[in-house]
């Protein structure tokens, strides 16, 4: 897990829409928001369309909706996962495994010495405590799956 | 072998002769050669490919796609040598993107990819890279509408275009096209990009250059075949200076440091100098006919030339 950084799930505070989302909606919802360079112009991160497609192919029961924004289009090997606000019938671990799976699928071409950096952040509700949290996580792809686990039996503590 | 399908397998074993061609001509350092044969190669497979009916399958077009790109990588893998022995520096290294950019497509759609030739090919190019001063390349942040696909022509958003970009699809690559640009955020100067062609240029006279030329000399003397390339490693060794024919002691400091020996070395005893490791693997001629995906005709003639 070298080289990535990982910040403990935290609160959040969601727009009117997000919240209305992630307590009445269903399947993942992906937003455009604003780019560091261009405050207030609301943009689909890079990697939005195609794993959009990607989760609809792979994972046809999960529903996908996305805000109508422009995208940002990039030359980076960076996967830049769109900032995903996730419903209640989408758990975290689950949708960390989609990155990762997706951003596996992506990297068969890849070469030894290719690097990439995965991007991704979410948020969702921790039910058990009825809060809506916020992930963050910036790192290598084994990084990822680590959270991933790590999640999983930490929930699995839980229960 | 990276083909799936008895035809494409076929077709390849056809072409054994010009396949041998390609080989001798790489190992006789006929570089440009080399590029001929492979170019003749790929023209004749994307003829033969267009030939094909509506009726073929799937997966023989995906195979007709990796054919293709196993040829270009051969095309690019011999210009990058002339390249780099032409002392065209800035040229080799666009011949290496380029050989990278098929061996990115044969590991994604090819069978048993990471074996044989192509993770050897993989390896060096790897090591080549290293040896290049580029370390920072021109990206772009475009903001666009509409994304269109290159097979179906619809917005890859709309729901009736089934195409994923970067999959394969009856032997064509699935590309978004972006269209309607909004705006261009940035040009900027970024360390990992996917194309890293657009660098900041450096004369193929410059000293950032001495590694790529010291192993162009190295296989013009005949001291290096391009197949056994296997790295480059760079570091500082030390030699005692009792070792070497003492300098004055207002000379130059034979390190390169460019301070007089006498307050840079002297005191120490020994220069630092950088050395340079070529690795060497060893491939053999049969290690190359499995490579190339030739065994089934038992061995290639031997070839008889000034190779180490």
């Amino acid at each position: 897990m070298n080289g990535h950084s990982h910040e403990k799930p935290c609160h959040y505070e969601p727009d009117t829409e997000e919240e209305q989302f992630i307590r009445e909606g269903s399947g993942i919802l992906f937003r455009a928001k604003a780019a560091a360079r261009k405050p207030g112009v609301p943009l689909l991160e890079a990697d939005c369309l195609r794993f959009e497609k990607w989760i609809r192919a792979n994972s046809p029961a999960t529903a996908v909706h996305v805000d109508e924004a422009p995208s940002l289009a990039l030359h980076s090997r960076d996967f830049w996962i769109p900032f995903a606000v996730l419903a209640s019938d989408v758990a975290l671990q689950l949708y960390l495994g989609l990155v990762v799976n997706y951003v596996y699928d992506c990297l068969k071409g890849a070469l030894q010495h290719d690097e990439h950096t995965i991007h991704v952040t979410a948020v969702y509700e921790d039910r058990p405590k009825g809060l809506l949290k916020r992930f963050e996580y910036s790192g290598s792809v084994a990084g990822l799956r680590a959270c991933a686990d790590e999640l999983d039996i930490s929930t699995v503590l839980k229960e | 072998m990276i083909f799936r399908t008895p035809e494409v397998i076929r077709y390849w074993h056809d072409q054994r002769d010009d396949l041998l061609a390609y080989w001798h001509a790489m190992r006789a350092l006929a570089f440009a050669k080399a590029f001929e044969c492979a170019e003749a190669l790929h023209d004749l497979a994307e003829d033969h490919r267009d030939r094909l009916t509506e009726t073929v399958s799937d997966p023989v077009l995906n195979d007709h796609f990796l054919l293709g790109m196993a040829l270009n990588a051969l095309c690019k893998y011999a210009a990058y040598w002339d390249a780099l022995i032409q002392k065209e520096f800035s040229r080799s290294w666009l011949a290496l993107q380029d050989l990278q950019d098929s061996l990115r497509l044969i590991k994604r759609f090819g069978r048993r990819p990471d074996i044989l030739v192509w993770s050897r090919f993989e390896q060096q190019c790897g090591a080549l890279e290293k040896m290049y001063p580029y370390r920072v390349f021109v990206s772009s942040e475009i903001v666009h509408d509409t994304l269109v696909c290159s097979i179906c022509g619809r917005e890859m958003n709309d729901p009736r275009c089934p195409h994923i970009p970067g999959d394969l699809y009856r032997g064509q690559l699935a590309l978004g096209i972006v269209r309607n640009i909004r705006d261009v955020h940035a040009l900027a100067l970024v360390s990992n990009p996917i194309d890293k062609r657009c660098v900041i240029m450096v004369p193929d006279d410059s000293r950032h250059f001495r590694t790529a030329e010291y192993l162009g000399s190295l296989l013009l003397n005949g001291d290096l075949d391009p197949f056994r390339f296997s790295g480059v490693k760079c570091d500082r060794t030390r030699i005692p200076i009792a070792k070497l024919k003492e300098p004055a002691r207002d000379a130059r400091c034979p390190c390169g440091s460019g301070l007089s020996f006498r307050d840079c070395c002297l005191a120490k005893g020994y220069i630092e100098q950088d050395h340079l490791t070529i690795g060497c693997a060893d491939t053999t001629l049969i290690e190359f006919d499995d490579l190339l995906l030739l065994r089934r005709f038992r061995g290639i003639p031997e070839f008889r030339g000034r190779i180490p």
